[in-house]
This record gives C-alpha cells, sequence and structure tokens, in this order.
C-alpha cells in the first residue's frame, strides 16, 4: 500500500481496521510494517483518500477505490 | 531513556487524561505519553459535548475551549424536511460546541497537576512482556527510544488502538463498524441559529451516516460528515466537498481547517481489562454508535479506569481479575445505553432515503413533550405503521 504524504491527516482510522495491526500512524506519517496482506481495507477507510495499491494521486486508483468502497 | 512507574498511559485525549488524573488522583506515579508533539492536534472530531459530563467530572466550563453553547436540533430529512428539537425537550440537556485543541491540553494539564507526568512526542511502538503479562511500554520519541516498565498500562490510544492488539485483545474493526469522517471549519457562512445544531441525512448526502453543521461562534461553524465504512462510494471528503457546494449558505464560506477521523462504531468491546491492561475510550470503542460522540464516554470510562488502577496498585493486585472492577463499573454506566444506540444506529443506516423522509414528515407534524427514543418511537409507529418492520430493533 502507499500512502501520500501531502494528503494524508494522520487520523489512524486506517490503523484501526487493519486486520494484521501494522500501520503505524506517528505524529508525522504513516509506515506500513512488514505484514501487509494488500487487503485494503485502509484505502477504503481513508477519509481523504490517501492510501492506495498504487499512487493514491492517479485518477486509476481514485476510480479503483470508489469501485471498492 | 528506562524507568519505572505504576500506571503507563498511552494516549493523552480525553479518556487518558481522566485516567491519568484520576490516577494520579489515587496516589499511584503515573507518566501519560502522547506522541503528537501538540496534544490536541489534529483534530478528528465534530467538537459537541453535552454539560453533563464536566459536571459530574467537575470540570468547570471555560470560554476559551467551550466556545458555544447550543440548545436546540435540527434534522434534515433528504428532501429537506425539518424536524426542529429545543432544548426543554432535548432532556434539558446544553450542549458545548468545543474548541478541542485547547480542551484536550487543558485536560492534559488537569492530570498534570493532580500529579501525572506527561510525554508528548513520545510514540508507543510496542509493550513490554513479563512472564506472559504486560510489563510496561516502549516506544521513540523526541528525545530518543524509551521503555517504561509498569504495573498497569492504560490504552487510550483511540480509533488506531495498537496498544490493545499487542496485548492480545482483538479491537481491529470492520469496514461496516467504522465511520469515516471529514469536517471542515468555515467562516463567512450563514446558518440558522448559532444555538442550534443541524443534522442532515441521505445517502446521498453522507451514505449510512449524517451530515453536520455545529455553530462554533458568529458567521463560523463545523461542517462535516460520517460515511459508513462499507456504504461510501469514495472518500469521505469528496462527499463533504458535494454537500458544502450544494448549501448556498455553506458554498460561499471559506475553509479555514481540514480535520478527519474514523469513528468507532463497532459498540464497546467484548473485553476491556487483561492482566496488567486496561482499555478506554476510542480504543475500547466507547462510543455513541448512532452519533458518534464519544468524548463523554471516554472521560467517563477513563476516570474509572484510573481509579481502578490506582487502586489495584496499591493493593499489589494488578490481575485481570481485580482489574474487572473498571469493566463492571464503566458497563453499569453506559454499558446498556450504549448497546441502545447501536441497535438504534443499526435502524438508522438500514433506512432508505424515502423512509427517512416519512419519518421526518411524521415527526414535524408532532409536537413534542420531551423528547426520548421510545417517545419518538410511539408518535411514529402512529403515523407510518409499515415503517414498524424496519424499526422493530428498536422495541
Amino acid at each position: 500500500m502507499r500512502v501520500d504524504a501531502a494528503m494524508c491527516i494522520l487520523c489512524g482510522a486506517c490503523s484501526g481496521v487493519c486486520p494484521v495491526n501494522v500501520i503505524e500512524v506517528s505524529s508525522t506519517h504513516v509506515n506500513i510494517q512488514e505484514g501487509c496482506t494488500r487487503c485494503g481495507l485502509c484505502a477504503k477507510v481513508c477519509p481523504v483518500g490517501a492510501i492506495g495499491f498504487g499512487d493514491p494521486r492517479s485518477k486509476r486508483v481514485k476510480r479503483f477505490q470508489r469501485r471498492q468502497a | 531513556m528506562k524507568e519505572k512507574y505504576d500506571v503507563v498511559v498511552v494516549g493523552a485525549g480525553p479518556a487518558g487524561s481522566m485516567a491519568a488524573r484520576a490516577t494520579a488522583r489515587g496516589g499511584a506515579r503515573v507518566l501519560m505519553l502522547d506522541k503528537r508533539r501538540e496534544l490536541g492536534v489534529p483534530v478528528q472530531c465534530g467538537e459537541a459535548l453535552n454539560e453533563g459530563v464536566l459536571k459530574e467530572l467537575k470540570i468547570a466550563p471555560d470560554p476559551r475551549w467551550a466556545l458555544n453553547k447550543t440548545n436546540a436540533v435540527k434534522l434534515v430529512s433528504p428532501s429537506g424536511i425539518e424536524v426542529r428539537i429545543v432544548e426543554k425537550e432535548v432532556m434539558g440537556k446544553i450542549g458545548y460546541i468545543l474548541d478541542r485543541k485547547i480542551f484536550d491540553k487543558h485536560l492534559a494539564i488537569l492530570a498534570a497537576k493532580e500529579g501525572a507526568d506527561v510525554m508528548v512526542g513520545a510514540l508507543a511502538t510496542g509493550l513490554m512482556i513479563k512472564d506472559g503479562r504486560v510489563a510496561g511500554v516502549k516506544g521513540v520519541g523526541v528525545g530518543g527510544k524509551f521503555e517504561f516498565f509498569s504495573d498497569i498500562v492504560i490504552a487510550a490510544d483511540g480509533v488506531g488502538s495498537r496498544v490493545a492488539r499487542w496485548a492480545g485483545l482483538n479491537t481491529a474493526l470492520k469496514l461496516v463498524d467504522i465511520e469515516s469522517g471529514a469536517q471542515f471549519q468555515m467562516v463567512d457562512i450563514d446558518f440558522e441559529s448559532q444555538t442550534m445544531m443541524e443534522f442532515y441525512f441521505g445517502n446521498k448526502i453522507a451514505a449510512g451516516g449524517y451530515a453536520w453543521v455545529f455553530p462554533k461562534g458568529d458567521h463560523m461553524a463545523n461542517v462535516g460528515l460520517g460515511v459508513l465504512g462499507g456504504r461510501a462510494e469514495g472518500p469521505a471528503i469528496d462527499y463533504l466537498r458535494a454537500f458544502v457546494e450544494k448549501m448556498p449558505n455553506l458554498r460561499k464560506g471559506k475553509i479555514i481547517e481540514i480535520n478527519a477521523g474514523g469513528v468507532p462504531v463497532s459498540g464497546p468491546l467484548e473485553r476491556t481489562v487483561k492482566d496488567g491492561l486496561l482499555v478506554v475510550g476510542d480504543a475500547a470503542r466507547q462510543v455513541n454508535a448512532l452519533t458518534g460522540g464519544g468524548i463523554d464516554h471516554a472521560m467517563r470510562a477513563g476516570d474509572i479506569a484510573g481509579e481502578v488502577a490506582a487502586k489495584a496498585v496499591s493493593e499489589g493486585d494488578t490481575s485481570e481479575k481485580r482489574l474487572m472492577e473498571y469493566e463492571k463499573r464503566w458497563r453499569e454506566l453506559m454499558g446498556k445505553r450504549l448497546e441502545r444506540y447501536l441497535k438504534a444506529k443499526n435502524v438508522l443506516v438500514s433506512l432508505t432515503d424515502d423512509d427517512l423522509d416519512k419519518l421526518a414528515k411524521a415527526l414535524s407534524e408532532v409536537k413534542f413533550e420531551g423528547i426520548s427514543l421510545t417517545g419518538m418511537l410511539r408518535v411514529l409507529l402512529k403515523a407510518h405503521p409499515k415503517l414498524l418492520w424496519k424499526l422493530r430493533g428498536l422495541m
């Protein structure tokens, strides 16, 4: 998963749904640790669309997130 | 840095600060950690709070953080039918619109004044485990790596809730159990009244949630919404932009702050204690699932947790069995209520826009004498017996 630091608001919603507890939200960035299963729940719950399988800024990823949601 | 405390609290939101304050008051050595370098930031909240909890916990409202008093509610259905409820009918409750940036700091100061140590810019990265039980917190912060041993850890780390999971409690939220929220603090906007909180319903406006306008002051308000994880077609902030664009009184406003966050609406955890561990607030999912409000429950639960933790430390027994007093007491205080709200939420999210309009119409035609969930339902059922089936979960 990729997190766009410019879009991320550091709210921690992603960490709350992560089934394997590998998302660390610090005071400055989101760090996806080892063990990510690429389930994509974090991307679906992100209130600002800052997480994606690819570059969260790309239109393609945005469309994917909308479809998945 | 290595040191030993009786109790370490992870997270300095309302739950954590109340827990740290009560722990210190009970005579135990307590440290409260928070990853943030500035408490209260970033705001992840609509910032509305009932005055009741402040009275109970003896916290005097201060105009620096209690920005605005509200005493009325306006509910708006998808097609625009309005239901107004004024103070006396909202069970005599007065609400405050807070400035969480100041409020959260104030609560941390109360904890510190009571004797709690506070460490900001300190991210917990794991628990210390000794003989199979929680024995402290490790992490990294502005001052480098740290390890703090303690008899009890209080997990107050909010919606992300990692600490409890490190201890073996599964707090992971399903997608349908989290509201994804976004909010603009807006200025230069119009609204009906500075004392009225506005709620807008509809699956196009906020799928499985609602939008709100909470006045913060003169021509200034928190404008936000929450969408249910499994329902939303796209990020919450896209819904919010569309909502603001649709409202003539908001469209011309200016955004001076963007907030976002997740609200757990799963109902509370099945178990909130383990040997040497207490879970409080959003981390324990102690949230009103219907409204998404969590500050008051977090503060009450935090206060109980701190009191129990201090007692357990002084008795030299911090086992799960001893700490169950916390779980028993918070469930007595708010367990039934939280369950009821959860049922009501499940009903609300099952309603179509058409149902919501019918509901609003029925409500708008009735003059309430004091409002309660059951009273409201009685009115509704008389007017729209067909809704009965959908609302049966509330009986």
